[in-house]
This record gives C-alpha cells, structure tokens and sequence, in this order.
C-alpha cells in the first residue's frame, strides 16, 4: 500500500531553526519539500528560500574541509580501539582542526611510504623461493672454499645440467664444485664455484651451452654472485622492519586518538546534516518556514514532540494538498508481513506515483498462484517449501530470507496445483501411489490447459482494466474512464463470443455478445479516435501471452515422466533411482527459475501496464544518522 | 500423407519462432551483459527483457500444439 501522506507547514522564530531541524532530525518522519512553487501554499505567502549569512557560510566550509580531512584519517588509521570518547566537539573545534592536519599530513606520508615498500616488496617477492633453496647451497660453498668466484645459473632441464657438468669437468679438470637444488616453484637452480680468475672461461662455456646465469633486479646488478644474494636477502629484511615500525606507529597513533576522530567526525556529520536541510528552508523576515511531507499517522506525534521542546514558539500544521502537487507528493510503501518480501520485485520498476496503486499486494497474490499453476506439482513443491525453511532456519542476510519467504508461498501454491493436476514427481504419485488428478491431467490436456490459461490471463487483464477504469475515475479523467470501460465490455464481449464458438452446448447464442463488441467499438473510435481498437488488439495480445502458463506448465511435466520413464528403463533401482533423482533435480531448477522468470513479465509487461503509472518521489525523510 | 504434412506444419510453427527468440534474445543478452557490467543493480530488468521474446516461441508452441491436438 501507498502510504497516505499530509502536506505540512513547520513554523518558528529563526533563531529556532537548527533546534527544529535537529528535532526533526530526531523523529526521521519529514521529508522537507524544496521546491519555492509547492512552498507557497494557497495563501501565496511573500517568503523565500533560507540565505545563510556569511558567517554560516564560512562555517559550513570549515565544517566540510574538515569533516573531508578526517574521514580520510579515519580511513588510513587502522582499526582497533574500542574506547568511545565523551568529547564535547565545539569547544575544542580549532585544536582538533589543527591536529588533524599535522596528522594528516603524516599519515600520508606513512600510507605513501607503505605504497612504496609494497611495489619494491612486490617486485622482489619473485625471489623469495629462489633466495630461500640458495642461501643454504651458498652457506656450505662459502665455509669450504674461501678464495672461489661463484656463480648462479639456472637449468633449462636435466639434459643442459648433466651436459654442463660433464663438460665442467673436462675444462677445469675436477677444479669445479657444481651444486644443484630444485626451487619451490620447480625450476632448477645450480652455482658452480671456480678458482677465482677462471671466470671468463665459465662464462664462454655457458654462453656456447646456451645456459644463463640467474637474473638478479636492476639495483642489483654490481658486484659478485654471493653479494646479490646478500643485499636482496637484507633488503627483504628491511621491507619487512620497515613496514612493521609504520604499521606499528600508525596502530599508537590510532588507539590515541580514532576515537575522537570518530566522535567529532559524528559531530560534524550532524551539523553538516542540519545545514544541508536549511537548504530547504523559507523565511519571512522574523520566521522560517519548513515545508515538509509527513506519514498521516505521525502528525500528532511530531505535533506533540514540537510542543514539548518548544512549548509553543514552533508550530506544526497540516496544509491543503492541492492539484499541482499530486506530483510531488513523495511515495513509501508500507504493506503487511506477507507481501513485505514481494516489494524487492516492485523494487525492479521504477516507484509508482502517489495517486496510482502499490504493485506489490498483486504481485503477493498473483505471482504465486502463476508459479504453481506453471510447476504444479506436490512433491516439488514440498521440496521447495523444505528448502525455504532450511533457509528461514539459517538466518542469513535479509535478501535470502525474503527469497526463503517467497519461495514458501510459491511451493506451497505449487503443491496445491499439484494435487489439482494429480502430480508427485511426473506421474509417478499416479502409477505409484494411484493419485488422480481433481482438476484435469496436464500431461494430456494440452487444450483445457490452454483454455485455462487465457481464462486466468483474461481475468487478470481486467482485473487491471478495472483498476485503471478507478485510478482515472478519482482523478476526474473522465474520458479515460469510459474509453477503458468500453475496453472492458469489448473484452468481456469478445471473451464470450470465443465461449459460444468453443462451446455450443451451452446455448448461448452469439448475437448479443456481438452487438456489444458492434456499441463497443464504434464508441472507443469515436471517443479515444482510430488509435482506440489498436489499444484494444494490444490487450487481447496481452490476454493470449498467458498461453504461457500452459507452455511453461507442460514443459515441466513431460520432463518429469520423461526422468521417470528413463529412471524406470535402467532396469536397476540404485541406477534407476540415480537417473530419475538427477533427471528430477535438473527439473526443478529449471522449474524454479522459467515460471519465476515468465511470472515476473507477465506482471511487468501485461499486468503493471494496464493501470500502473510509474515516476514517484521516493519518500526520504531527514533522519538522525547512527554514530558509526 | 496428411499426418506428414500436420507434423511439418507443427514443425515449422514451433522452429521458426524458435530461431527467431533465439536471435532477438543474443541481441538482448549481449547488449544487457553490456549493460550489466556498468549497472549491476539493472540484473533482474534485464532477466525479464531477455524473458520478453519467449513469447514468440511459447505461441509456436501453442500453435503447434493446437495443429497436432485440433486439426
């Protein structure tokens, strides 16, 4: 339901101002109107908009840039302090502003410092593994052989390592020490050890061998192969201690001082929040004047409060709402437990208007009944409402709970269709449990399903006819009314000219249902111009697109005996029961989600488009924010 | 020779409305994955959209059904 609002007129001193805004603020029920033409009311009272002084201007500047500089402070100090500080903002306003640039300013530095330390950090990282297999090769080389050049390589393959080594052996006649490690990442890494001196020969032979040395970053790249390792090894270290000594000063400077920050930060919120509403505030030369929208049953409250805190001196009034401000009237929505869930699928569309309907009591009754008239079947119904309740059971986010709620009415729909259509799993509740249908059996009767179907879809479609025939009838659009009316008539006309063609048994003769098509007709062409008859033919498309239900519904069961029949064919009953349970499965998610899918556009394509007008104002009431 | 003919005439009345959803719903899928990478919060607009020329198909269905059910 839309919820009735009042148009009001919140009246004071100025210098009462901020205190009728906080008030405001605290009640969170007002949703101020800015707009100067729906201000002036009936009585076309000389006032305009709020002008802040200069002084009320710098403040709110000052407020801004500093309530930006510690929202960014609060952002680069991390979390941790749970103490909550019981400072008195104003006061102390000029120090806080002073401190929290000195802090800023380090902060930044920190933050960028880290930045740094985690690119170089980053860039060396692809070391580590090889540092981590060299080092203890290295250790060993080093305590044996004091006066060697040693160097690094890196092996394609075992094939280049023994090659290599043999011909090591040959060059420098057992003068060699070759050692070889695999690195955490699989690539094999060696370091040969040569009389010092021997170096241009190794490198000869390696360049000839097509074996490369190990490649070291670019600050590296002076001295020996064992002084790399050294300076990339000290330099992790480094990273690491450094990044601890910020970590741990920025944690200091945060356990001191976040939760001050947080406390004027809140502060500052508050005011800044008071400010923003003056924005749509009128004055008179003594006065100001809030404009506002307020749920109809929250007048007395919000009049009783405004007495209380100001005895008097602030007056709250309801006032006309006239013509014009139909469209500005904000729109909330406020429906009972049941349909609350159905609101996240009205969410999709854009808000209805003030003067027009709240979708989502039809979306609560009627997507249901679609869906199990689509799936409807007792056992996956029964499947689905488990599955709800598993999901009610485990309390998760909002979202998955009206998901949960949804999907409980839906298989419970389902379930009840199920029995009309005498359905358990396909048509194994007939052969197995000798279930009959009450209503017929979808399975072979396609066209009483699809006579259904439209049936449905017909009176849906009306349904929505008449809600607009209402909607134009309370807005004094007279014309409007008539012509959907007429659509009405013509439709039920033509409904039951296709009855008495279906079905002649029943006596009815077509006569009288074709005069009324022949009075209907001309009247829309003569009322709403040659256009009329094709708004007429689009509704009679909507009505047939219903013909989906049957499609949907049909799909669905023939699946079903189609995973029993296969279920049955395997000849085993693990295997039989293995096909039909995973042939079952496959079903219902499909049977989830197309009647979910179709449900959904036939509202918002044939239903919602009959009656609806969409482009409402969504109510925003100012309202106290929550410290953080 | 009439039976073959009927089941032809339902053939065609479902494949063809078929071929048809299936290229009017690639243009709309890929302009909605567009659309989706930009406005995520558009997802179930563009589920029903791709929904929208079902329709076709699902009439082929019905069709086809009533040649092979009624004539």
């Amino acid at each position: 339901m839309i919820v009735r609002m009042v148009k009001v007129e919140i009246v004071g001193p100025k210098e009462l101002l901020f205190d009728a805004i906080d008030a405001a603020r605290h009640l969170g029920v007002l949703h101020l109107e800015s707009d100067p033409q729906s201000a002036a009311g009936p009585d076309q009272l000389p006032i305009s908009s709020l002008q802040l002084s200069e002084n009320g201007f710098e403040e709110r500047l000052f407020f801004e840039e500093l309530a930006d500089k510690i929202s960014t402070l609060l952002k680069i100090l991390p979390p941790g302090s749970l103490r909550k500080s019981t400072l008195q903002p104003l006061p102390v306003l000029d120090i806080i502003a002073t401190k929290a640039e000195k802090h800023l300013s380090f902060c930044r530095q920190q933050r960028d410092r880290l930045t740094e330390l985690a690119d170089e950090e980053k860039e060396l990282d692809a070391f580590r593994g090889l540092l981590q297999t060299i080092e203890p090769m290295l250790s060993g080389i080093d305590h044996q052989h004091r006066m060697l050049d040693i160097f690094g390589l890196s092996f394609k393959d075992q094939e280049s390592f023994h090659r290599l080594s043999t011909l090591l052996e040959e060059l420098f006649d057992g003068e060699v020490v070759l050692t070889t490690a695999d690195t955490a990442a699989g690539d094999r890494v060696g370091i040969v050890a040569i009389a010092t001196g021997a170096g241009a020969r190794l490198r000869s032979l390696l360049e000839t061998e097509n074996v490369p040395e190990l490649d070291f970053p670019e600050e590296f790249k002076n001295g020996t192969f064992v002084e790399k390792v050294h300076y990339l090894s000290e330099r992790l270290r480094q990273i690491d201690a450094e990044r601890a000594r910020i970590k741990g000063e920025l944690t200091r400077l945060g356990q001191s001082w976040r939760p001050i920050y947080q406390q004027v930060y809140n502060w500052l919120s508050q005011q800044l929040d008071i400010l923003e509403a003056s924005a749509a505030v009128f004055e008179t030369g003594m006065c100001f004047i809030i404009i506002g929208w307020l749920p109809q049953k929250q007048l007395e409250r919000m009049q009783s409060c405004l007495e209380q805190r100001f005895k008097g001196r602030v007056t709250l009034e309801s006032i006309a709402i006239m013509e014009s401000d139909l469209e500005r009237i904000p729109v909330a929505l406020m429906n009972p437990r049941y349909f609350k869930p159905f609101e996240r699928m009205t969410a999709l569309l854009p808000l209805p208007r003030y003067s027009s309907f709240d979708p989502t009591p039809f979306l609560g009754i009627f997507f249901p009944l679609f869906f199990g008239m689509m799936l409807g079947d007792i056992g996956y119904g029964l499947i689905l409402i488990l599955f709800a309740s598993g999901l009610l059971m485990r309390n998760g986010p909002p979202l998955l709970l009206d998901a949960a709620r949804i999907l409980g009415a839906c298989g419970l729909l389902t379930m009840l269709f199920g029995g009309l259509y005498g359905e358990l799993l396909g048509d194994w509740g007939s052969q197995a449990l000798g279930l009959q249908p009450l209503f017929f059996e979808r399975s072979h009767a396609i066209v009483p399903m699809l006579y259904f179907s439209l049936s449905v879809g017909g009176m849906h479609i009306l349904l929505g006819l008449v809600l607009k025939t209402i909607s134009s009838c309370r807005h004094h659009l007279w014309k409007e009314g008539v012509l959907k009316f007429l659509e009405i008539i013509a439709i039920l006309g033509l409904s039951l000219l296709f009855v008495t063609f279906l079905w002649p048994e029943t006596g009815l003769e077509p006569a009288p249902f074709l005069l009324l098509i022949s009075i209907a007709v001309p009247a829309m062409i003569l009322l709403g111009g040659l256009l009329a008859p094709l708004e007429l033919l689009k509704t009679v498309g909507n009505i047939v697109s219903y013909a989906r239900i049957m499609a949907i519904g049909t799909t669905s069961v023939l699946l079903a005996v189609i995973a029993n029949r296969l279920g049955g064919m395997t000849g085993d009953v693990i295997a039989g029961l293995l096909v039909a349970g995973l042939l079952h499965t496959f079903n219902l998610i499909l049977g989830v989600f197309a009647p979910t899918i179709h449900a959904l556009r036939l509202h918002y394509v044939e239903f919602f488009s009959k009656f609806l007008e969409v482009g409402g104002r969504r109510f925003a009431p100012l309202d106290k924010k929550e410290p953080d | 020779m009439e039976k073959a003919y009927l089941a032809f005439a339902a053939a065609l009345a479902i494949g063809l409305p078929a071929l048809a959803t299936a290229w009017a719903q690639s243009r709309i899928g890929a302009a909605g994955a567009g659309t989706l990478a930009e406005k995520p919060e558009l997802t179930g607009t563009i589920i029903v959209l791709i929904a929208i020329p079902e329709t076709m198909v699902i009439l082929g269905f019905v069709v086809a059904a009533m040649i092979l059910l009624m004539l």
